[in-house]
C-alpha cells in the first residue's frame, strides 16, 4: 500500500477549489430560492490534512452539529458538513429568519441542518461527480451532535487520517457563518482521487503531465 | 432479485402505506402513485400513467422538488425536503376537506424525500411524502404560546422598570415592610434618610427607625396598632432616628396592601427638617413681637382704667364715653395677645402644667361661680346639674377653668337672651364627661370641621357684635389634649351645641 502523499499539486488545488465552488454555489442558489433571499456560499480553501488538525478549528467547549452522507463509487469514503453548534443554530436562524422564536428553533434546528446538509453535499459532490464522469452514489443524510473530542470517533476517523477540508463561508445580510466541508477517504481512495485529479487536468492541460 | 422487488412494488404493498408514493421515471413522466395520493390528491392514477409530473403539477417546475427529482435521476443522489423551507409544494388535502371549497392553506403540511431507484437496470425516481400537518399545527400553537408567554414578561418587566424606576428617584424615602414590620425593599431617598444602607436594613424591622414606631415588636398586630395610632393612610409627624443617633423630624405614612395571600406595608417618608425651623422661625417671631407689644398695652390699659374709675375730675362726658371705647377695645387687644402667647407656647411645647387632683364637681362650681357675672351680661343663667358623685381627675386648675371659662362663656355668648346653659357631669367607663349645653343658634353643618382652627368664627360679621378672639376653641383642645382629655361637640341649627369635655379618672389619694 502507497503511503498516500497529503501534499495537493497547485493544479489539484485549483481545480477542486473550481469544482467545489461551482458544486457550492449551485447550493447557494438553491437555498437562495427556498428562503427567497440572496445567500452567499463561496469556498476559499481546499487543503489536504491529517484529520485530526480539523479540529483546531473548533473550540473545545463548543460542540459539533455535523450532517454526513456516505459516498460510493470511484472513491468511497464520508462527505460530513460540520459547524460548530451555535454557528448550526445562527445558520438556521438566518435561514428561516424571524419566524420562529429560539426555542423553537432549538427544536427545529436538526431537521433544518439535515437538509441544509444534503443541499450543500448533493451539489458538491454532484460537481465532482460531473467532472470526473463518475457514477457516486449518496446515501441519506444523518444528523450528529457531538463534542470535538468525539467528532472523530463518531466517523470512526484515526487522526493520522488524511481528509480533504473544504472551507466554507456563508454570508446572508450582515451575517458571516464559517462551516467545514470534509471527506474521509480510506488510503485507496486518496491514491485513486490523485489519480483521477491527475487524468482530469491532463485532459484539461494536455501540456502538463 | 430486481425483478422480484419490482414485483412486490406492485400496488397491494403501497396502498397500506400511510405516506404518499408516487414513482417516475427516468423522462420524468408518472409511473404510479399509491391509493394514499389517489385520496389526497383527488386524481387517479390510471388516467395520469405516462403523462410528465411537471405538466401535471406546474407548479413543481424550478422548486425543491425538482431539484430533488434531478439529483436522484442524475447522480443517484438523495434529498430531503423538510417541511420548514418547502411546507406544501404538492396540491394534498386532508381526506375530510377534501369536498370543501380547497385553498391553499388547507393543503396538508408535507415532508418529502426523493431518492432513485433502480428496477430491472431501469432508473426511476420514488417521491416520498409524509402528512406533517399535525406536528406543525402542535408547532404553531406551541409557538404561539411561547409568543405570548414573551409578550407578557415583556409587559411585566416593563411595568417593573416603571415601578423600580419612580420608586428609584422619588425624593421621599418609601421602606416596603412585611405584617411583622421587616423591612422587604427601600428606595435610595430612605437610605440617605436614615444614612443606612440597603443591605444593613434589609430583614430588619422598621420600627427602630422611628421613635413612635420603637415600642412596637414583630409579635404586635400591625394592623390594629396602626389603625390605634392613626398611621394608616394618613400622615403623622414624628421623629426618626438617624444612624448616628439624631433624630430628624419626618411626615411618615403607612399604607397597607394585599398581594396574594400576604400583607404588606408601605412606609412614605417625607424630612421636614426644613419646614419645621420655618415654623419655628415664625413661632418665634410672633411670640417676641407679642410680649413686645403686651408691655406697652398694659400701660395704656392702666391709664385707661384710672380715666374710667373717675381718677381724673374734670371730664366731659363725651371724652369718658370715647375713653371707655378705647378701654374695651384694649381689654380685647390684651386678651388676642394672650391667647395668641398662650398658642405660641403650647405649641413650642413651653406651656408647664401643673396637674393635681380635684374633686370634679367643686372644681366646677368653682368655675361657674366666677363666669355668672359674665353670663347675666347676656342675660344667660348658667345651671350646674351636680348628681352628687365624687370623681376625681388630675388636671392644671388655672388651665382647666380656663378651658371651661372658654366654653361657658362661648355657650352664654351664643344663647338667645334669657336663656339658659345647662352644665352636667357623668361618669362614663374610666372617663369622667362634662357637657355644656347651650340652647342658640346651633353651629351650621358646613362649619363643623373648621371650629377647631385658629382665628375662626361662625360667622365673621358676627365678631364685632360677640367678640373674641377666634382662638379660645384651638386653644382650650389644645390644653385639654395635654391633660390626657378630649374636647367635642354636638349641634342642631337653631336648637343649639353641647360641647363634651371628657378626662381621664384618677383615684382620690
Amino acid at each position: 500500500m502507497n503511503n498516500p502523499t497529503l501534499l495537493l499539486s497547485e493544479l489539484e488545488e485549483d481545480l477542486l477549489k473550481e469544482l467545489f465552488n461551482i458544486g457550492i454555489g449551485k447550493a447557494a442558489a438553491t437555498l437562495s430560492r427556498m428562503i427567497g433571499q440572496e445567500i452567499l456560499l463561496s469556498v476559499p480553501d481546499v487543503t489536504f490534512q491529517r484529520s485530526e488538525l480539523l479540529l483546531t478549528n473548533f473550540s473545545e467547549k463548543n460542540s459539533i452539529a455535523s450532517i454526513s452522507q456516505s459516498l460510493k463509487g470511484k472513491f468511497s469514503g464520508e462527505a460530513v458538513l460540520l459547524f460548530p453548534e451555535n454557528s448550526s443554530l445562527e445558520v438556521v436562524k438566518l435561514l428561516l429568519g424571524s419566524r420562529y422564536s429560539d426555542e423553537m428553533l432549538a427544536d427545529l434546528k436538526q431537521e433544518a441542518l439535515v437538509e441544509i446538509g444534503n443541499i450543500v453535499l448533493n451539489a458538491c459532490v454532484g460537481a465532482v461527480a460531473q467532472a470526473m464522469n463518475g457514477d457516486f452514489t449518496l446515501d441519506i443524510p444523518n444528523y450528529n451532535l457531538a463534542s470535538s473530542s468525539e467528532i472523530l470517533n463518531t466517523y470512526n476517523i484515526n487522526p493520522n487520517d488524511p481528509i480533504l477540508l473544504i472551507n466554507i463561508d456563508l454570508r446572508l445580510h450582515e451575517s458571516n457563518v464559517k462551516g467545514y466541508l470534509a471527506f474521509i477517504f480510506g488510503p485507496m481512495s486518496i491514491n485513486s482521487l490523485h489519480e483521477t485529479l491527475k487524468q482530469l487536468i491532463a485532459t484539461l492541460h494536455p501540456t502538463s503531465k | 432479485m430486481q425483478t422480484a422487488s419490482s414485483k412486490i412494488l406492485s400496488n397491494s404493498v403501497l396502498d397500506i402505506i400511510n405516506s404518499a408514493v408516487i414513482i417516475i421515471d427516468a423522462k420524468l413522466n408518472i409511473n404510479t402513485w399509491n391509493n394514499w395520493f389517489t385520496t389526497r390528491s383527488g386524481l387517479e392514477p390510471s388516467e395520469h400513467t405516462g403523462k410528465n409530473i411537471f405538466d401535471l403539477f406546474p407548479d413543481l417546475k424550478s422548486t425543491r422538488v425538482s431539484d430533488a427529482i434531478d439529483n436522484a435521476l442524475s447522480f443517484g443522489f438523495p434529498s430531503v425536503i423538510s417541511n420548514m423551507f418547502t411546507p406544501t409544494p404538492f396540491p394534498l388535502y386532508s381526506v375530510i376537506n377534501f369536498e370543501e371549497d380547497k385553498n391553499f392553506d388547507d393543503r396538508i403540511q408535507q415532508s418529502i424525500s426523493v431518492a432513485r431507484l433502480n428496477i430491472d437496470n431501469e432508473y426511476y425516481c420514488l417521491i416520498q411524502i409524509s402528512d406533517v400537518t399535525a406536528s406543525v399545527l402542535r408547532e404553531r400553537t406551541l409557538e404561539q404560546q411561547i409568543s405570548e408567554r414573551k409578550l407578557v414578561e415583556d409587559a411585566l418587566l416593563k411595568s417593573e422598570v416603571k415601578h423600580r424606576t419612580i420608586m428609584e428617584t422619588m425624593v421621599d424615602g418609601l421602606i416596603v415592610f412585611d405584617n411583622h414590620g421587616l423591612i422587604e425593599s427601600l428606595n435610595p431617598a430612605a437610605e440617605v434618610l436614615f444614612g443606612q444602607e440597603e443591605v444593613d436594613l434589609l430583614g430588619c424591622t422598621i420600627f427602630p427607625l422611628f421613635q413612635e414606631l420603637s415600642e412596637f415588636n414583630e409579635e404586635a398586630d400591625l394592623h390594629d396598632m396602626f389603625l390605634m395610632e392613626n398611621f394608616l393612610g394618613k400622615s403623622q409627624e414624628v421623629l426618626a432616628l438617624h444612624k448616628d443617633d439624631h433624630t430628624f423630624p419626618v411626615e411618615l405614612s403607612i399604607s397597607e396592601m394585599q398581594i396574594g395571600e400576604n400583607i404588606h406595608y408601605s412606609a412614605l417618608i417625607r424630612d421636614i427638617t426644613e419646614r419645621k425651623k420655618i415654623e419655628n422661625l415664625k413661632n418665634d417671631f410672633i411670640a417676641t413681637v407679642s410680649h413686645e407689644l403686651r408691655t406697652p398695652l398694659t400701660s395704656i390699659r392702666g391709664s385707661l382704667s384710672l380715666v374710667c374709675g373717675g381718677v381724673v375730675p374734670e371730664i366731659s362726658d363725651k371724652a369718658l364715653e370715647l375713653v371707655e371705647l378705647a378701654n374695651r377695645n384694649c381689654d380685647r387687644l390684651l386678651l388676642l395677645i394672650n391667647d395668641i402667647l398662650d398658642m405660641e407656647k403650647i405649641s413650642s411645647g413651653k406651656m408647664q402644667f401643673n396637674l393635681e387632683t380635684f374633686d370634679l364637681a367643686s372644681l366646677l362650681k368653682n368655675i361657674i361661680k366666677s363666669n355668672i357675672a359674665y353670663a347675666e351680661q347676656y342675660a344667660v343663667e348658667l345651671v350646674f346639674n351636680d348628681n352628687k358623685n365624687k370623681i376625681y381627675v388630675s388636671v392644671d386648675e388655672h388651665r382647666f377653668s380656663q378651658v371651661i371659662s372658654n366654653v361657658l362663656s362661648n355657650a352664654a355668648k351664643f344663647s338667645s337672651k334669657n336663656g339658659q346653659v345647662d352644665i352636667k357631669m357623668e361618669k362614663q367607663d374610666d372617663q369622667a364627661r362634662i357637657s355644656i349645653r347651650d340652647h342658640g343658634l346651633g353651629i351650621p353643618a358646613e362649619f363643623k370641621d373648621k371650629i377647631w382652627k385658629k382665628f375662626t368664627q361662625v360667622d365673621s360679621s358676627n365678631t364685632r357684635k360677640i367678640g373674641g378672639t377666634g382662638l379660645g376653641l384651638a386653644i382650650s383642645r389644645s390644653l385639654i389634649e395635654a391633660m390626657h382629655g378630649n374636647i367635642d361637640f354636638d349641634s342642631e341649627e337653631n336648637k343649639g351645641t353641647t360641647f363634651y369635655i371628657t378626662l381621664p379618672i384618677v383615684q382620690e389619694n
